[in-house]
């Protein structure tokens, strides 16, 4: 009778456990709360202080609840001999065959009556059979947040590349370009430490760290991959900017802040974002290229409108001398400047060339002009205008800047002619009877030494007489073979056009040097001033 | 498209509060890279980030957090980011930030996480 309270008393028992188990197995898709579960209720029913839950694992077990078992840790795989170590010779398995989840592994159990106990045995096989099918759901459960996890990872990166080609298409900047390339590796793997060196030719190099110093960062230029390939180096990862078929830089990125290192998917998709940086730099690299170019266009345009409003309009009539002058721009290069200034009886002859090109020559021939002008309202000797149009140049000359020019200043009364030639050409004086001087320099360009004093030298035209000032840009003239114009061919073509009017002079001097350069381009400018005394001033 | 990104300040104590609103992605990090930035310049490191009105942050976005929490703690503070939006919290969750970052449910918890200076203002 006793016996009989037993059995139903434990029948009972096992009947409640079995549905406390049905409702918490059931109402959690917590896997570890469940196997919590099942550990509390067999240790409890077995009577064991140590006893391990192993979940299928590929084709073996591993480890997912261990209470009091040494030697073996939750995540561990399970051996048989493993659990044959740990004393644990007792296995209920968890479902059935190839549907087997896992197993419930304990030391042999203290419960009286065991293993004889068949009502216990069939207990425990439908708990754990109803454990089974639960264990199964959270798993799947399981699955479901990690693919989702993986989902959102994915949007993630995609959402990525999206927001990328976006932002890089609305930026010419490339350093804002390469900032935020730099910005998204860094927040996608959680980098500390990263640097961006680029080197594109012809243009600016750019170099972006972050917590890492210059000197660190310069030996990814020599081991930057040039295969286009990611590599390694230590723990930083590098993924090579290319232009084309050239590698023009390198992005390093340090260990994730993660601590796991990139996996292969990762340097994948940092490829894909470093190749996408990549086009955008080179696009942003040309169209900085094309808009320099354009700004150049407009500069050289704005300086050669300036050089032609300085030109005069008219030469200035001067009594028995006839005056004419020519000047050709060249397209890139040149900073010619002439003009005939002063008064009609003593007019002064200017020829300039001014070192350098475009806006900022085209603003000093203006200087210099200016300064000539400010300076001839006052009664000065030649010499000592040269030396204050010297000095106020000196003033306002940037650096390594300076003019060569030849002043002549001729006197309408008598023919005579005084001259100051600061490296300018040697100028040719053609006289009537067909002989030809030379006007050497009489001293440096303008614009160098403040304190130079300028000699003159002084001649006398005679009626018939014609004197030739002109810029390097006729002597250093290219034909096609290379030849340059020169002066002795310059000479003989103003012999050979000896009789003719200033003007004449002027326009075979230009024709001849047309006719010997052919389609070759003009690298400099071309200035040629011809003054002719026709008769005595009267 | 464009989709606006908003930044508020204010101070609760010596702490400084970024209310973050709206699309931080690579178009708009730029711009709160020069907040954080003179956040710093301006001698403010204890930086609370309260994401409740972010309702987007792309990897550019996360690389600001980046940029600045090692300066930030250099300087005896932290970037401190709270109340994440379930969605956005998920971006941060899967790239990893939990583990680099201290997130917390709610600005006050944030702020009270700097410690008791932050009170004394």
């Amino acid at each position: 009778m006793a016996e009989r309270t037993d059995d139903s008393r434990l029948d009972a028992s096992r009947l409640e456990s079995l549905l406390e188990s049905a409702r918490i197995l059931g109402s959690s898709l917590d896997l570890h709360e469940q196997l919590n579960h099942l550990m509390r209720t067999l240790m409890g029913r077995l009577l064991v202080t140590r006893a391990l839950i192993a979940l299928r694992d590929g084709d073996g077990w591993r480890a997912a609840a261990v209470r009091g078992v040494p030697g073996i840790r939750e995540g561990e795989p399970v051996t048989p001999e493993r659990l044959e170590r740990a004393g644990l010779t007792l296995r209920l398995p968890i479902g059935e065959g190839a549907r087997e989840a896992g197993f419930v592994a304990a030391p042999p159990p203290r419960r009286p009556g065991w293993p004889e106990d068949q009502s216990e045995r069939e207990f425990l096989q439908a708990l754990l059979s109803l454990a089974s099918a639960t264990i199964e759901n959270a798993l799947a459960h399981e699955e479901i947040i990690e693919a989702n996890r993986a989902l959102a990872q994915k949007i993630h990166e995609l959402n990525t590349l999206v927001d990328l080609a976006r932002a890089f298409s609305a930026s010419i900047d490339p350093e804002e370009i390469a900032r935020l390339l730099m910005l998204t590796l860094s927040g996608r793997w959680t980098v500390r430490q990263h640097a961006l060196l680029a080197w594109p030719p012809g243009q600016t190099p750019l170099t972006l760290l972050r917590n890492l110093s210059a000197e660190e960062a310069e030996r990814w230029k020599r081991t930057a991959p040039q295969d286009g390939e990611p590599a390694r180096d230590g723990a930083f990862l590098l993924l090579p900017l290319r232009s084309g078929e050239t590698s023009i830089g390198v992005v390093a990125l340090g260990p994730p802040g993660s601590g796991r290192d990139y996996s292969a998917e990762d340097v994948e998709f940092c490829g894909a974002l470093v190749a996408q940086a990549s086009v955008a730099l080179d696009n942003a690299w040309r169209i900085q290229d094309t808009l320099y170019r354009r700004q150049m266009e407009r500069e050289l345009e704005l300086a050669s409108a300036i050089q032609q409003d300085l030109f005069p309009k008219e030469l200035p009539r001067v009594a028995g001398l006839e005056l004419a002058a020519a000047n050709r721009q060249a397209r890139l290069v040149g900073g010619d400047y002439y003009d005939v200034l002063g008064a009609a009886e003593a007019p002064l002859l200017c020829v300039a060339d001014v070192a350098g090109k475009g806006l900022s020559a085209a603003l000093l021939m203006a200087t210099i002009q200016a300064t000539l002008r400010a300076l001839l309202t006052f009664p000065l000797g030649l010499t000592e205008l040269a030396n204050r149009a010297n000095r106020l140049l000196c003033g306002s000359m940037p650096g390594n800047r300076y003019a060569t020019l030849l002043l002549a200043r001729y006197e309408a009364a008598t023919g005579e002619c005084e001259y100051v030639n600061a490296a300018q050409c040697q100028a040719i004086l053609l006289r009537a009877g067909g002989e030809l001087e030379l006007l050497d320099a009489t001293g440096l360009p303008i614009g160098m030494f403040p304190a130079l004093q300028y000699e003159s030298r002084r001649l006398k035209l005679a009626p018939g007489d014609v004197l030739v000032i002109y810029s390097d840009g006729v002597t250093d003239a290219q034909a096609p073979s290379g030849d340059e114009f020169g002066i002795e061919r310059l000479c003989s073509t103003a012999r050979a056009l000896a009789g003719a009017t200033a003007e004449q002079i002027c326009a075979g001097l230009l024709e001849a040097v047309n006719r010997f350069v052919e389609e070759t381009p003009q690298y400099d400018d071309i200035t040629v001033m011809v003054a002719r005394r026709v008769s005595e001033a009267g | 498209m464009t989709r606006s990104f908003l930044i508020e300040t204010r101070n609760e104590g010596d702490v400084r509060i970024l209310a973050l609103k709206g699309f931080l992605d690579a178009h708009t990090a730029p711009r709160f890279e020069a907040a954080i930035e003179e956040e710093l310049r301006g001698g403010r490191s204890r930086l609370v980030m309260d994401c409740s009105g972010l309702d987007y942050i792309s990897s550019a976005g996360l690389g600001v957090f980046m940029t600045f929490v090692d300066e930030a703690r250099g300087a005896g503070g932290d970037i401190k980011l709270a109340s994440i939006q379930p969605k956005v919290y998920q971006i941060f969750d899967v790239l990893g930030f939990p583990a680099l970052f201290d997130i917390q449910p709610t600005v006050e918890e944030a702020v009270a996480r700097f410690g008791s200076a932050a009170g004394e203002g």
